[in-house]
């Protein structure tokens, strides 16, 4: 019965989802496993490597650099 | 959510930027959705929804991925560590695109038994944690 599952079903298996009063314990808790799978992420790509996003922004700033400095020297 | 992306561009020592293009959508869906009760796949969906609507320059995958399993947290600590791995694994591989909700309703359905084991049979459904955006994170640029 693989692919069977109401969507409200799945509600069943989990009845304890985190409530309302405990908002800032559920953001600490969210944050910490935030924190964690970044930790994660930058094991599994060698600790130095920046994340796809940080690269487009390094290679911009490198860019913006470069066009820069060229401006000076054309001066 | 923005609190969590925030918390986590500041752990990369990055600025908690929003996208022009995708951060006005997402926070409609997350505000909908933070206002009614909804099941799992539904609060899974949501944070799958949002996550491809990429609100964020930076995270959007940790931010929507560390709200899905901490939703669950609570009652995955009853189960075996492997088993409750596998289930983590699986919620934020759904949020993030990586498998779809087939395979994360084969999951779910393996580990059955086990979960309806946990859950107590009296215990009133609980409304998911509310965690609209409390303040403006608009980037200026």
């Amino acid at each position: 019965m693989i692919g069977n599952i109401d969507r409200g079903e799945v509600r069943d298996y989990f009845p304890s989802v985190p409530l309302r009063p405990e908002a800032d314990k559920f953001l600490r808790a969210a944050v910490k496993a935030g924190l964690r799978l970044q930790q994660h992420e930058s094991a599994e790509t060698g600790g130095g490597t920046p994340s796809a996003g940080v690269q487009t922004l390094q290679r911009i700033k490198a860019s913006l650099r470069k066009r820069n400095s060229n401006r000076k020297t054309n001066l | 959510m923005l609190a969590v992306n925030k918390a986590l561009c500041q752990a990369q020592k990055i600025e908690p930027l929003n996208t022009a293009k995708g951060y006005e959508p997402a926070s409609r869906v997350w505000e909908k959705s933070a206002q009614k009760s909804m099941s799992l796949q539904e609060a899974l969906d949501v944070c799958r929804d949002c996550h491809e609507l990429a609100p964020f320059t930076f995270n959007n995958g940790n931010t929507f991925a560390a709200i899905g399993r901490t939703l669950v947290d609570e009652d995955l600590k009853a189960m075996p560590p492997v088993e409750a791995q596998i289930l983590r694994t699986t919620m934020c591989h759904y949020i993030v695109g990586l498998i779809g909700r087939k395979e994360l309703q084969q999951v779910l359905r393996h580990f059955e038994p086990m979960l309806n084991a946990k859950a107590p049979a009296t215990r009133p459904v609980a409304e998911p944690e509310e965690v609209a955006p409390s303040q403006e994170q608009r980037a200026s640029a």
